[in-house]
């Protein structure tokens, strides 16, 4: 299943949106998704692809690992 | 705009998206209630009104999709389009509402061919078995797919 209510998937996409002062929906336009999109991973609702995941911290300017981390 | 708050042409094209697949949904279980209340010889008032009822929810639904065809021909419209059809999200979710609603008809099916045909095999007639399957099967595509889009 590729819901994910429980998160597999810690991440830190609001913190590093933040601080490079973007929104969601800015970050959707550059990753070619929709706002939902950021907002529904943001909240770990779902699990992006590694191509989105890769996109995302491009845009960020962080690696991939300091966007999204295991769960102790 | 706040950074989560919805953007006009999101608000515009989430409520036309709902009323899309809400009247289809109505649509089709109204359709299947006619032919059951046919098929089990009930009051005639009830299979006038639901056949009724269905169609002026299918009319809706026609009305949404040339509301929706009319949104995505504007500017906003357009660029929004662009990125619904790049998100990788919305495609999972279209493919799970998908499987619930194909998943949901194989049931039905199973069912009603243990039930009706051990207990009335004259209850199990196609227009029934047609509408119903469809019904049960658009109706939970379509509530599967508002609850993953609208979290």
């Amino acid at each position: 299943m590729s819901t994910n209510d429980d998160p597999r998937l810690l991440n830190k996409l609001k913190v590093r949106r933040a601080m490079k002062d973007m929104t969601q929906d800015a970050l959707a336009k550059q990753i070619g998704v929709t706002r939902k999109s950021v907002n529904s991973i943001e909240n770990g609702h779902f699990v992006p692809s590694t191509e989105l995941a890769l996109k995302m911290a491009q845009v960020l300017e962080c690696t991939v690992e300091e966007l999204f981390q295991l769960p102790d | 705009m706040s950074n989560t708050q919805l953007s006009p042409i999101e608000q515009r094209v989430d409520a036309n998206q709902r009323l899309v697949a809400f009247s289809a949904a109505t649509g089709s279980i109204l359709l299947a209630i006619q032919h059951i209340v046919i098929e089990a010889h009930g009051p005639e008032w009830l299979s006038v009104s639901s056949s009724m009822a269905s169609a002026a929810a299918w009319l809706l639904f026609l009305v949404a999709m040339f509301k929706n065809q009319r949104i995505f021909k504007t500017e906003d419209g357009k660029a929004y389009r662009a990125q619904l059809e790049g998100d990788e999200i919305l495609q999972r979710i279209q493919k799970e509402a998908f499987t619930w609603g194909f998943a949901v008809m194989l049931m039905i099916q199973v069912v009603m061919i243990l039930t009706f045909s051990f207990f009335d095999p004259h209850f199990l007639s196609i227009p029934v078995a047609a509408t119903s399957t469809m019904a049960g099967g658009i109706g939970i595509a379509v509530l599967r797919y508002q609850i993953l889009w609208s979290r």
